[in-house]
């Protein structure tokens, strides 16, 4: 008989009596000192990379007058930190050493993320696209309801709190000391350099409120029986927009 | 996780006198037919478990793609406020408690009881190191305008202060506070208008990660419990420590990800 059953009482093992366990059997590995300590080393090399890397693109932009494309520094930064994390797992967390099930449920994890992502991409990219169709049924959205801080009875203000706060301090303090404390808290050390400002030759976005933007009314609703000719939507809301479209009107007729 | 079990919990007449380290008294649980299968099965069961941590983070992840996506000045104009020197400090901190994490493991898997130890406080010393700085040079100025004061960045804002507190341990700094996710942000000096949105993210993605540091650091003092009360841990028996060791590295991991996406964009 050679089935599992008929182990001999020499080799009986109490604690596996069918001789089953031997399938499973393997050593426990015992990662070496030296290869942790050089993976904490090559761990911490890369987070000067990761740090260097985000300085030279400041640099650069800084420098060399030239705007890198917003990409750049997230791929740069991810590819660095999947690198640092595919050490850890394999090294650190022993997913190199121990049973590939374990692989296998952090792979299937990760794809699970992997989707999660790729189809809120796809949405996210496409939100911009609208069939022609249904153009005319888009509205201009809102931000009604926001108030001021967090209690239930803080008053609404149906504006960005952004604006809101800065209008309560200026009101409080006055323009000029408002602008005497923003000179010197919006230039915090910490801020990543020096911020470029648009040249002749170059024009860098420059991030803020845009002016009017919060002031907007919602059009009325399209009317598609309104005689011929009437003002676009948004023309009369949207003053910026307002010359560029008085040409096209006429031009339409 | 070690099944709670009368039999093989090894708190019983030997914690008064017994010779025997806790280690080479534990017996698998019956259902099992070795120690090697019960050890796979409770990584295998921590795996899983970690999974559905990376899920928990996935969402912010993908919460944080979203709103960048929309809103990319105002993270821009959001990660700016933040320091990267803290950043790149707490990460430098959570990797060598990496570290010695996994040198404890290995300490503890050749029966070097004492170094095993040693290295286990010195995991749980760097976890309380990183939630140090992040409360008091982060968190704290931020949500409230206060620093300590020895803030390295409170010089520049020395025409500010407007008043302290705890006999000057702590300075305000006028117009600095109010940084806060959501709702509750009250900063004047935004420029951006979707900055609340920015500091919704940051504080979800810091919190959670730091909660996470609390639970591990938790996790480390009970292993360091057992094994100065009865040696718990040794070359054939490790399974708490190993897990509670993935779990650390989980934390580790998570924060790869997020000092970059956090700090280091422009």
């Amino acid at each position: 008989m050679s089935t599992p059953h008929a182990a001999s009482p020499e080799v009986f093992n109490e604690l596996d009596p069918h001789g089953m366990g031997a399938a499973t059997k393997h050593s426990h590995h015992i990662v070496s000192g030296m290869t942790l300590i050089s993976i904490l080393m090559i761990l911490l090399g890369f987070t000067a990379v990761t740090v260097g890397a985000a300085q030279m693109e400041k640099w650069i932009e800084a420098s060399l007058h030239y705007e890198l494309p917003r990409w750049v520094n997230v791929i740069v930064a991810m590819s660095i930190a999947t690198v640092k994390a595919t050490l850890v797992l394999m090294f650190f967390m022993l997913l190199r050493f121990s049973n590939p099930i374990n692989t296998v449920v952090f792979l299937f994890c990760l794809l699970a993320f992997a989707l999660f992502l790729f189809f809120t991409m796809l949405d996210l990219g496409t939100r911009g696209m609208i069939n022609p169709i249904k153009a005319h049924q888009v509205e201009a959205g809102g931000i009604g309801g926001i108030r001021a801080g967090w209690r239930a009875d803080a008053p609404i203000i149906n504006q960005a709190p952004v604006v809101f706060w800065r209008d309560r301090k200026i009101a409080a303090v006055g323009i000029e000391r408002y602008n005497e404390l923003k000179n010197i808290l919006s230039h915090p050390h910490e801020g990543h350099g020096t911020t470029p400002v648009s040249s002749g030759n170059m024009s860098i976005n420059r991030p803020g409120i845009t002016a009017g933007l919060f002031n907007a009314v919602a059009p009325a609703p399209h009317d598609d029986h309104a005689p011929h000719g009437a003002a676009p939507h948004g023309a009369a809301a949207d003053p910026a927009h307002a010359p560029a479209a008085a040409p096209a009107t006429p031009a339409k007729h | 996780m070690t099944t709670l079990d009368t039999r093989s919990n090894p708190l019983g007449a030997d914690v008064q006198g017994g010779a025997t380290p806790g280690w080479k008294r534990y017996i698998p649980g019956h259902h099992w037919r070795t120690a090697d299968e019960e050890f796979d099965a409770c990584t295998l069961g921590f795996w899983l478990f970690l999974a559905t941590e990376v899920l928990l983070f996935a969402g912010l992840f993908v919460g944080y793609t979203i709103m960048r996506f929309k809103f990319p000045d105002a993270f821009t104009n959001g990660s700016s406020y933040l320091d990267w020197r803290w950043g790149t400090l707490n990460t430098v901190v959570l990797l060598l408690s990496s570290y010695t994490m996994a040198a404890s493991i290995r300490a503890f898997q050749l029966d070097r009881q004492k170094q095993g130890k040693i290295l286990l406080s010195a995991t749980f010393i760097f976890g309380l190191v990183f939630l140090l700085i992040k409360f008091t040079f982060e968190y704290t100025p931020k949500l409230s305008g206060w620093f300590i004061a020895f803030d390295p960045a409170l010089p520049h804002y020395a025409s500010l202060i407007d008043g302290q507190a705890l006999g000057g341990l702590f300075k305000h700094v006028e117009g600095y506070g109010g940084k806060a996710p959501g709702q509750f942000f009250s900063y004047a000096f935004s420029e951006d208008p979707w900055e609340p949105l920015w500091w919704s993210i940051y504080y979800c993605a810091t919190g959670i990660h730091a909660l996470h540091v609390i639970i591990g650091m938790t996790l480390i003092a009970w292993c360091f419990r057992r094994a100065v009360l009865y040696k718990a841990y040794g070359p054939s028996h490790y399974t708490m420590v190993e897990n509670t060791g993935l779990y650390w590295h989980l934390v580790d991991l998570i924060w790869i990800f997020l000092f970059p996406l956090l700090y280091l964009i422009h």
